[in-house]
């Protein structure tokens, strides 16, 4: 298995049980979408310290900001121990290696 | 104490610099430098060019900001990546290996680039990440003329948002709505541009301009299908069409059958379906603004409008806009593309966390005519004439007006290099291609053997300020080219042959109907630059010298560059530039090039080529 097929089963999927990483704003296409209030997250400027360098600090801040769903994800993505190197060397393997399973659909 | 603003990654990368007591002193893309289209890298000749023009006021640079938080945005391609799984591996591929493989680390990237250039930036403390779209509303406000308005930004995507409202008051803009992605009006137009056969990010330009070839045959079948628009201009894009994650393509193979016409391939015939395609699309975006605009009209009971974000750069809406709002002021950022992220993301800096004083602006903006790039001394542009080996004329600057007028009158091809380079997609005269406008020949002359693209896409008018009502259904300046309006009725002509749109064959430009054919569009619009005397002086005595000689106040302006190529930013692309195209003459400062004089071989050692766009 390709390492991002592996992220995409062991990390991915995962999350889109995990309620508390549920999306907050599901994609529509039969509801219709109105303006909404202005992201929290663009007042302002944000400082330097709010963005990472490395993933540990990627996970940190994420958790600091409120971005739950980065957060989750980082987090199990950490625990795979996948180097940078490594997601840049994939060669994007044939999707058939993705193990068949049953999620549930929006 | 200055400011730095800068974009990258995505495309369109930048940087501009604001001085403590706000002045622009120096702006400009990446890609003028690097002579790569479109460079989204680290736009380290640019930040090079701003520390430099930050040193000759001896100011050093205090802030540098970022113009969109990375984080936030990698919650969004992770929030999208969890709604489409499970059947999603290849585009969950696609995006995540970009941003593990080091998106979400950009900040530890801009480190090492700013670094490098400014080894004693205090980084840690002095590196700052703005909201993309609160880039884009700062470089809409802070440097438009208007003390209070609305300002609207439309683009394909930053973070979450894809088009924000704001109001902005002297110094404060008080952000208050957003439309989120993939509702978005930017990706939108692009996913029919690629429709349409057209690069995605590059192509929507000619879409615009093969519009007014067609007809909105097609536009209640997009409004059927694609779109659901409210009558607050907020819209619902039906994903069912949409791919927004697919490299390069934008739709899915569902697309095709819902608009019923198949994907034309690049190089494939361009017919007019097609163009009826480009015109529905056209509609149906103007439709979505108009609504928007006059709906924050009516909540916030204010008349003044600012805008930036990709959309903005279409200036066929923008005339839709003026003529259809009853805005009292209208301004758009030139650089509305992510290039103005870098400029607006250093106004934010000074005005909202440095608190500094806004300047109101001289008119007819803050802008200075976009003129904010390098410029090169005469000893300068001597070196890179004498190192290429050109025969030259030192015409003086005395004289350099009105020897290019008569050229220009003879019906020769100029281009034109003065002065600061411009900020932003348009060249409005200091690195332009200039030509007679009453030519018929000359549309396809400068297309095909000087440009080397479409033979249909149209050319603008650069047109004295105190003459374009005359000539152009234009009441206001518009100093950017982001204005489209008619030609005055009485410099049409009535006698040439109608275009016969009903037909699929190819698409073909009118040279009969005007008086002024290279820059009258086929429906007899044109895209209009009012020259400023006092933002482009030069320029401005170029025209008037042709004006007196012609009794035409303006000249045809296009960018001095080829398909592909970035437009020129130093004598020495220039030079290239020019000797690998048919042009006949280069105004180069107080220098004149003759073409047909010059060794050939020059021209095979300056040989250049560019990847079509």
């Amino acid at each position: 298995m390709s390492v991002l097929t592996e992220v995409y089963q062991k990390v991915l999927l995962p999350l889109k049980e995990d309620s508390r990483a549920y999306p907050k704003s599901e994609q529509q296409t039969e509801k219709t979408t109105t303006w909404e209030t202005w992201h929290s997250h663009h007042l302002g400027i944000t400082p330097s310290t709010d963005q990472p360098n490395n993933l540990l600090e990627a996970i940190a801040i994420a958790e600091r900001c409120n971005l739950p769903i980065s957060e989750h994800f980082l987090r199990n993505y950490a625990s795979l121990e996948i180097s940078e190197e490594d997601i840049n060397a994939d060669d994007s393997a044939p999707a058939d290696q993705l193990q068949p399973y049953n999620y549930p659909t929006f | 104490m200055a400011i730095v603003g800068i974009s990258c990654f995505y495309h369109d990368a930048a940087a501009a610099c604001i001085s403590t007591s706000g002045d622009i002193i120096g702006a400009a893309q990446e890609e003028r430098f690097s002579r790569k289209r479109h460079d989204k890298s680290f736009p380290s000749h640019a930040l090079a060019y701003c520390v430099l023009q930050a040193a000759k006021r001896e100011e050093r640079i205090e802030q540098i900001v970022f113009y969109e938080n990375p984080l936030l945005k990698f919650e969004r391609i992770l929030d999208t990546n969890l709604q489409t799984a499970p059947n999603n591996l290849p585009e969950f591929k696609h995006s995540i290996k970009k941003w593990l493989g080091g998106h979400i680390y950009q900040k530890r990237d801009l480190k090492r680039e700013i670094l490098a250039i400014l080894p004693d930036f205090d980084i840690d403390r002095n590196l700052h990440f703005a909201a993309h779209h609160s880039a884009h509303a700062a470089s809409a406000f802070y440097p438009s003329p208007a003390e209070e308005a609305i300002i609207l930004t439309l683009d394909g995507v930053g973070e979450y948002a894809t088009a924000s409202i704001a109001t902005g008051t002297n110094k404060t803009i008080n952000f208050r709505k957003e439309l989120r992605y993939p509702n978005s009006l930017g990706l939108f137009y692009s996913a029919f541009t690629h429709h349409t056969g057209f690069k995605v990010n590059s192509g929507e330009y000619k879409m615009m301009g093969l519009a007014p070839y067609g007809q909105p045959t097609y536009k209640q079948r997009i409004l059927d299908n694609f779109i659901q628009i409210n009558t607050d201009g907020s819209f619902t894009l039906d994903q069912r069409y949409f791919d927004h994650f697919a490299k390069d393509t934008i739709i899915n193979e569902q697309f095709d059958a819902a608009l019923g016409l198949q994907r034309r391939r690049e190089g494939d015939l361009l017919t007019t379906e097609y163009a009826d395609v480009a015109a529905s699309v056209q509609s149906v975006v103007e439709e979505v603004i108009v609504k928007i605009i006059k709906n924050e009209m009516q909540e916030t009971g204010l008349n003044s409008l600012c805008m930036a974000g990709g959309v903005a750069l279409n200036s066929v809406a923008n005339g839709r806009i003026l003529k259809e709002c009853g805005l009292k002021n209208f301004w758009v950022q030139p650089a509305a593309g992510d290039a103005g992220g870098a400029l607006g993301a250093a106004y934010l800096m000074h005005h909202q966390i440095l608190n500094r004083p806004r300047k109101m602006s001289p008119l007819p903006d803050h802008m200075q005519g976009a003129y904010l790039g390098p410029e090169y001394s005469e000893k300068e542009i001597l070196d890179a004439i004498s190192d290429a080996g050109l025969e030259y004329e030192h015409v003086g600057f005395d004289s350099i007006c009105d020897t290019t007028a008569e050229l220009l009158v003879k019906q020769n091809t100029v281009a034109w290099f003065q002065g600061r380079m411009e900020y932003g997609p348009r060249a409005l005269g200091a690195r332009s291609i200039l030509a007679d406008p009453r030519s018929k020949e000359m549309q396809r002359v400068l297309n095909l053997k000087v440009k080397k693209r479409e033979s249909f896409r149209p050319f603008a008018p650069s047109v004295l300020l105190e003459h374009a009502s005359e000539w152009f259904d234009l009441e206001v300046a518009s100093p950017y080219m982001l204005l489209v309006c008619d030609v005055q009725e009485s410099k049409l002509s009535t006698t040439g042959e109608k275009t016969d749109k009903t037909h699929l064959g190819p698409i073909m430009p009118r040279t009969d109907h005007s008086e002024i054919p290279a820059v009258t569009h086929v429906n007899s619009s044109a895209r209009i630059q009012t020259v400023h005397a006092n933002t482009a002086p030069l320029y401005h005595e170029l025209i008037t010298k042709f004006y007196q000689k012609t009794g035409c106040p303006l000249l045809v302006n296009t960018s001095f560059n080829v398909r592909g190529e970035p437009i020129v930013e130093s004598p020495s692309d220039a030079i290239k530039c020019f000797m690998n195209t048919e042009l006949d003459y280069l105004a180069l400062g107080p220098f004149l090039i003759r073409r047909d004089i010059q060794d050939p071989l020059i021209a095979l050692r300056l040989h250049q080529t560019f990847s079509p766009d």
